[in-house]
């Protein structure tokens, strides 16, 4: 396991952006604006970790997280 | 500062079961798979084919959940679609080769998080901990009216464990 860590701040920036229709380009590009530092790994990383909310109702949303945080990656 | 539910087990259940959540989907994308698919191709690989109503009733899910699921890892390459022997119009899953070798990857990274779930856990406290969480769901299986069909835990025993399933020697 990578030594990234899970940043709160990163993952409430993701979760307040994601909606179901939004699309990669769109998403990525507002959290790295709130969250300038944040490396596409970090950023993954912080999406895959909102993705396991099961307490989330709009399971959508979740798949498009699971979605995004794969594309990142895979861009990384 | 803790979180007001802290103390509650049930709170540790959950926060513990999101990072297990977490933990085997970084090693799922890794490997190009989307939560979920991972359990298709664990069960099929420990059958030599399956149809789309047994997958869905072991996983607990709707068929078309499992057609779904089974189209997108055919597209793949990782399963196939095949006709029931005598029975042209049913139709059997089935994992490819390139979908067993991913299956074989997708145990070892199952038995990574376990391993380290456990880390520093005697076999003891191992066997306790899972004798405990399966009183702990009978008794919340109990509390919603005893449904055994959808909240038992599953029905194996401590005696059908390994007794060492993943050394840490």
């Amino acid at each position: 396991m990578s030594p990234v860590t899970i940043d709160a701040h990163l993952v409430e920036t993701v979760e307040r952006h994601v909606n179901a229709s939004i699309d990669d380009k769109a998403l990525l590009q507002q959290v790295a604006t709130e969250c300038p530092l944040a490396s596409l790994r970090e950023i993954s990383r912080a999406a895959l970790y909102a993705a396991t909310d099961v307490s989330r109702e709009d399971v959508r949303v979740s798949a498009r997280l699971y979605y995004f945080a794969m594309n990142v990656r895979k861009a990384v | 500062m803790s979180h007001p539910n802290f103390k509650s087990v049930g709170w540790l259940l959950i926060h513990a079961a999101r990072l297990h959540r977490f933990y085997l989907s970084e090693q799922l994308t890794d490997q190009g798979l989307y939560a979920g698919q991972e359990q298709v191709l664990r069960f099929l690989a420990t059958v030599e084919q399956m149809s789309v109503g047994e997958l869905a009733r072991i996983l607990q899910v709707r068929d078309p959940t499992v057609s779904k699921s089974v189209t997108r890892l055919s597209a793949l390459g990782l399963v196939e679609r095949i006709a029931r022997a005598g029975d042209r119009r049913s139709v059997m899953i089935k994992l490819t080769p390139k979908g067993q070798a991913l299956a074989e990857s997708i145990e070892k990274s199952w038995t990574k998080v376990e391993d380290d779930l456990m880390k520093d856990f005697d076999e003891k406290d191992r066997r306790r901990l899972h004798k405990l969480l399966r009183r702990a769901s009978k008794n919340l299986s109990k509390a919603l009216g005893g449904d055994k069909g959808k909240f038992d835990a599953p029905d194996d025993t401590l005696e059908e464990l390994p007794t060492k399933a993943h050394g840490h020697d």
